[in-house]
């Protein structure tokens, strides 16, 4: 009963807390704390939002809503807003309490709904909630005759004196003088407008947690301020409206929306969000006119407006692989989102997390490749065709290639890209005579499989009778599932493959990259890690090695003892748990330094994909080490990924990069992972690999050279660049 | 205008076929080059006889051959057969196409090693191995392919000397439906010799069961035949499995493919029945991808192909010594290559053309090599053109068994010549002189009187 007390109340907390900081879109705590702080500048206004955040948590503990999104502050950081609304236009008393705890509810239940209703197009609610409440309690108000308006924050001086005594006074008063008169005047206020604390202390403070929380942020939240202050006078309206009209904060939250939260902060994103600054002006000044005839403020409506408009666009473009690029999964800052972005092999194709392999075993070449110059057009642009061609002649054929057996890949098997649920097939359709294509069954005998929703391949053109699956099969990945033929529109041998949306034969073809092939290049074998094959490119998946993968196979549950030893200090052993989270999610957890190490691996590759916690865990030198590994079979590939430098640098150099990231990453870290041949190809004992990472001018940062043994315990041998060696053993404790 | 291919005075008798205004033609055309080479400038230069090696030819066979079974089978693994040729220059063609070495003696064991194949891709056949052989094999991580229990037994005892773990494979075989079937090589399936050596080899523990070889025959391609034998073999790993928890990592189906020489007393010539490396490989990987193996596993699949991949390459250019005409009426005609390098002729029909455009008569010949003995006969018959004293004439497909069976048989071995890539000519085994035959004799001191 106690302990579930305690967790009850450490929801509470934490749920309460991160309410603050999600209005920046953030979980912050440092951040959060002071916003707390900078509410209770006015007990009262302070006070409200604390009661408000604190129904709406209750709320959401009351309908046994997820508990996840509850801690992230996402279903009652409008409710607080209301309350921060209410407090500072009404004046203390029992019957105020009530109207806040009521508006607390409305927003609640506005989140509830827009989430539910916005989420079909994942789209964000922001704080249209917190509107619908602050609206409705506003017009209401006139009705209610005992309720008094609230003017202390109309005299912030005495305000501050109750506060703070002279010192306060003095201070704030000094801070006016310093700003008056200049952009940073409005900027302060405007910022602190957003925690209806019209004075410059709260800007400056809010300013300072946003500058510790993230430098682009804050950079942004000066970029869509003053562009917006620029355009007012470039429009000859008047800047001063902004002093009073406090609208100004809805160019700091929409830049920092699309600049940096809701975009991978880039190059692309700041232009965006500078050139949404003129419509954002112009949606403040109409919208507030039209207000205007109510008496009525407008809030956050042009921010609301603009923002869920514009990334509504974003997200429905149909090529998701050209900057601005969605961000997919939020890290802790835009900082570190753009670093992990830029730290992956393709990152250009980050949003494709499925893995779907080229569909037959063996060398093949890419006759006709995304919008070719036959048949790929239009809504079956995305599509490819392999034949197999001689090496040395580049003919598909023997002889004279009258007859479809003297085609290299006529009868060849053909295997399901990716494992998946079989969900239509033809298979009686004749091969045609060479030179003939079969218009009426134009896609010949096919099968198509489910990988995922959403997520079809579709093989075409196989030879009559091979298929060797049913529809409601399951197929795993690299089964024979039939042969190649000659069915259909296709007047030679050949293999269509495709990757769709849908499951009937004939659906338009999708963008899809394919994942961890070989590509031929000067007779050498070059990995790629996700890409979309050209034509006339040669290509092969790879074959995997026993024991990486099974090195790398670790059950949810797993503990592991991961032993440390350098020349000075003697041996000391972590013990590292894997955990799998409802995300299915996968991670390291360093028991005793709390550190995490997320990866992923999806059977042919293991990705590191972040790490979270002390750098002094030595899960941290599995985490530089096998930052990506393939697990494959040949030992003459090279695998190469940025590495992100928040992880390699420190203060102050990552802060200047922190800044830059708008221009671009500047700083390098340069992963590279090679492996030894090993001696024997049968009965292999153990594999050795090497990884390094280097940093500008190939500078070495660290290097590791790694054994994987075939009992699954696993040997790294760590340099740092200061050249201090470090011994690791990593084996499973259960074994 | 030239001058008229002069033609000397013939009785012929009518053929049979089908005659059209211009007659029955059959007319052999000329190989006037080999790889754009022109054979004459060949023989001018090296001299006649010469063998001639294709490596454009070599290395378009190979990569047929391993995308026929790639692009079917996920692990394939190609092996070249040292005994079909071991010049040292075309085994290293086939390394240098991915081709692990296959040896059968600790003589083919050393040209390997010399040819930097790395120990761990030298599989040792063959039921003649020593000791000294079975150690270094060993000690250089090869692949052992025990053949009988003797070996086995051997290997046991010197088990304790050695630096390595032996890396063994059993050869078995077994009835597949195929007569006759090759039973003396290997362990016999049917009758439980085969188990009974994987017990031996793996209660021992110092040994490591890590593959299982057949050769079912040459020119099968049932797939009947193999899936029989595959399955066969499936059951024995299943079984090692069940009981010693040991998976097999690789299956060797040795080679035996056919090539396109026609053999003697075959009905239609080999070009049009051989089956082709796409009719083997379906009915080897269909079998393999057919049955189950322990684990879930897929072990790699090993092919010793030597015959189908070779052969094509190799030509022997030579010269015409004289023409005759035998007791029965029948020609003949001297040729200085005979079966002292065509051991070969014995069972195949080589297919022989004239190097020059010669006249549009022919009759049936035979075709006699150079040496003093009977038996000395190339073609025994061939409807060939009339040729002169002098005249050169060119064999087809000699590269495999020619240039390791030849023997030192009255004269010596003539050059060995390689056409590369880009159409240069290389020697790579010179002519033999008696400076070869010299070093190796040794006269005692009692007949060494001048």
């Amino acid at each position: 009963m106690k302990n579930k007390l305690k967790i009850k109340s450490a929801l509470f907390g934490e749920a309460v807390l991160t309410s603050y900081a999600q209005i920046f879109f953030t979980d912050n705590k440092i951040l959060a704390s002071i916003l707390v702080l900078v509410s209770f500048i006015d007990w009262w206004i302070g006070l409200s939002g604390l009661i408000a955040v604190t129904t709406a948590v209750a709320l959401a503990e009351l309908f046994g809503y997820s508990q996840i999104i509850s801690k992230r502050g996402l279903f009652s950081f409008n409710s607080l807003l209301v309350g921060l609304g209410v407090g500072t236009y009404f004046l203390p008393g029992l019957d105020v309490l009530i109207l806040i705890i009521v508006g607390s509810a409305i927003a609640f239940f506005s989140t509830i709904f827009l989430m539910g209703f916005l989420a079909k197009y994942s789209l964000p609610f922001l704080s249209v909630p917190f509107l619908i409440g602050m609206w409705l309690m506003l017009f209401s108000f006139p009705s209610f005759g005992g309720i008094a308006l609230n003017t202390e924050a109309l005299y912030p001086s005495n305000m501050f004196f109750k506060l703070g005594g002279n010192t306060l006074v003095f201070v704030v008063d000094f801070l006016n003088n310093l700003f008056a008169d200049t952009g940073f005047e409005t900027y302060f206020l405007s910022l602190g407008a957003i925690f209806f604390q019209f004075n410059i202390l709260a800007g400056v403070l809010i300013a300072i947690g946003l500058l510790i929380h993230s430098r682009v942020i804050f950079l942004l939240s000066l970029v869509g301020f003053f562009v917006a202050y620029w355009f007012y006078s470039y429009l000859g309206m008047y800047q001063g409206t902004l002093n009073y009209t406090y609208y100004g904060f809805n160019f700091i939250l929409s830049a920092i929306a699309i600049g940096g939260y809701f975009l991978i902060p880039s190059k692309q994103s700041f232009l965006w969000s500078m050139a949404l600054v003129p419509v954002l002006v112009i949606t403040t000044v109409g919208t507030s006119k039209l207000f205007g005839f109510f008496e009525m403020s407008v809030f956050s409506l042009p921010f609301n407006l603009v923002i869920i408009s514009v990334l509504y666009a974003f997200k429905i473009r149909f090529n998701q692989t050209v900057p601005p690029i969605l961000t997919l999964v939020q890290q802790k800052n835009p900082e570190t989102n753009a670093y992990l972005y830029a730290s992956q092999p393709a990152k250009k194709f980050a949003a494709f997390t499925n893995p779907i392999r080229l569909p037959f075993l063996g060398q093949w070449t890419v006759n006709q490749g995304h919008e070719g110059f036959y048949t790929h057009k239009d809504f079956f642009k995305y599509a490819w065709d392999f034949v197999i061609k001689d090496e040395t002649t580049e003919k598909e054929f023997l002889g004279e290639g009258l007859l479809s057996t003297d085609y290299f890949c006529f009868d060849k098997p053909v295997i399901a890209p990716a494992s998946g649920t079989v969900v239509a097939v033809l298979n009686a359709i004749d091969d045609n005579e060479i030179g003939i294509a079969n218009t009426i069954h134009n896609w010949g005998n096919t099968v198509v499989i489910k990988h995922d929703l959403y997520l079809y391949t579709k093989m075409c053109h196989l030879k009559k009778g091979s298929v060797e699956v049913k529809v409601g099969d399951i197929v795993s990945e690299g089964q024979v599932i039939g042969k190649c033929g000659n069915s259909g529109r296709s007047p030679y041998p050949h293999l269509h493959f495709q990757v769709q949306s849908s499951a009937e034969i004939g659906s338009p073809t999708m963008y899809y990259p394919l994942f961890e092939y070989l590509k031929l290049v000067d007779s050498k074998l070059k990995f790629t890690s996700k890409g979309i094959p050209k034509e006339n490119e040669i290509l092969q998946n790879i074959s995997t090695s026993d024991i990486l993968e099974s090195a790398f196979r670790w059950n949810p549950g797993d503990e592991f003892n991961l032993t440390i030893t350098n020349k000075k200090s003697k041996e000391r052993v972590y013990v590292i748990k894997n955990v799998i989270d409802s995300y299915n999610l996968s991670s390291l957890h360093c028991i005793s330094t709390g550190a995490v190490m997320y990866y992923s691996n999806n059977g042919k590759s293991f990705s590191a994909l972040n790490y979270v916690g002390t750098k002094k865990s030595p899960l941290f030198y599995m985490y530089s080490t096998f930052y990506k590994v393939i697990v494959s079979e040949r030992s003459d590939i090279i695998v190469t990924t940025p590495f992100p430098v928040h992880q390699l640098y420190r203060f102050p150099t990552i802060t200047i990069q922190d800044f830059l990231v708008p221009i671009g990453i500047f700083l390098k870290g340069n992963y590279k992972l090679t492996y030894t041949e090993s001696t024997v190809t049968f009965n292999v004992q153990k594999i050795e690999m090497n990884s390094k990472i280097e940093g500008y001018k190939n500078k070495q940062l660290f290097n590791s050279n790694i054994t994987v043994h075939n009992n699954r315990t696993i040997q790294i041998l760590c340099t740092n660049n200061n050249n201090t060696k470090i011994q690791l053993k990593w084996e499973n404790r259960l074994v | 205008m030239s001058k008229k291919i002069y033609e000397r005075p013939i009785l012929r008798k009518v053929v049979e076929g089908i005659p059209n205004k211009f007659g029955s033609l059959k007319r052999l055309r000329p190989v006037e080059t080999i790889d754009n080479v022109a054979i004459n400038d060949i023989i001018d230069e090296y001299g006649s006889p010469v063998f001639i090696i294709s490596e454009k030819t070599i290395r378009e066979t190979y990569k047929t051959a391993y995308c026929a079974f790639s692009t079917r089978y996920p692990k394939v693994q190609f092996a070249w057969s040292y005994k079909t040729n071991y010049l040292d220059a075309v085994c290293r063609i086939f390394h240098q196409e991915g081709s692990w070495a296959e040896v059968v003696s600790g003589f083919e064991y050393e040209k390997a090693l010399d040819n930097n194949v790395s120990g761990s891709k030298i599989i040792f056949n063959g039921p003649d191995k020593s000791d000294a052989d079975l150690t270094r094999a060993i000690n250089n991580k090869s692949l052992i392919h025990i053949d009988h229990f003797d070996e086995l037994y051997t290997i046991i005892e010197i088990l304790p000397k050695l630096k390595e773990r032996p890396q063994v494979a059993i050869r078995v075989n077994m009835d597949t439906g195929i007569i006759p079937q090759w039973d003396r090589f290997g362990f016999n399936y049917e009758n439980g010799e085969a188990w009974n050596a994987i017990n031996r080899i793996l209660t021992d523990g110092g040994i490591d069961l890590i593959g299982l070889h057949i050769h079912i025959g040459t020119y099968i391609t049932m797939s009947k035949a193999y899936s029989i034998a595959i399955e066969k073999l499936a059951a024995l790993a299943n079984k090692t499995f069940d009981r010693f928890q040991k998976s097999i990592s690789y299956i060797d189906v040795g080679g035996g493919f056919a090539s396109q020489n026609t053999l003697q007393g075959a009905y239609m010539p080999a070009t049009d029945t051989t089956p082709s490396f796409d009719d083997y490989a379906h009915a080897i990987t269909t079998a393999m991808t057919s049955v189950n193996f322990p684990n879930n596993e897929t072990p790699t699949l090993i092919l010793e192909t030597g015959r189908a991949l070779i052969d094509e390459a190799g030509w022997l250019a030579g010269s015409v010594l004289a023409n005759k005409r035998l007791a029965d009426g029948r020609r003949a005609m001297v040729i200085d290559s005979g079966i002292n390098l065509l051991f070969t002729a014995f069972w195949y029909d080589y297919e022989i053309f004239p190097v020059q455009e010669t006249s549009f008569q022919s009759e049936p010949t035979t075709i006699y090599g150079p040496l003093c003995m009977n038996i000395d006969v190339v073609r025994n018959n061939i409807d060939f053109p009339l040729l002169n004293k002098g005249d050169r004439f060119v064999i087809k497909r000699v590269g495999a068994y020619t240039m390791t069976q030849w023997m030192q048989f009255i004269t010596y071995r003539p050059n060995v010549v390689l056409i590369d890539l880009n159409g240069k000519v290389h020697v790579i085994r010179k002519e033999e002189n008696k400076e070869v035959f010299r070093i190796q004799e040794l006269v005692p001191k009692h007949l060494q009187n001048k």
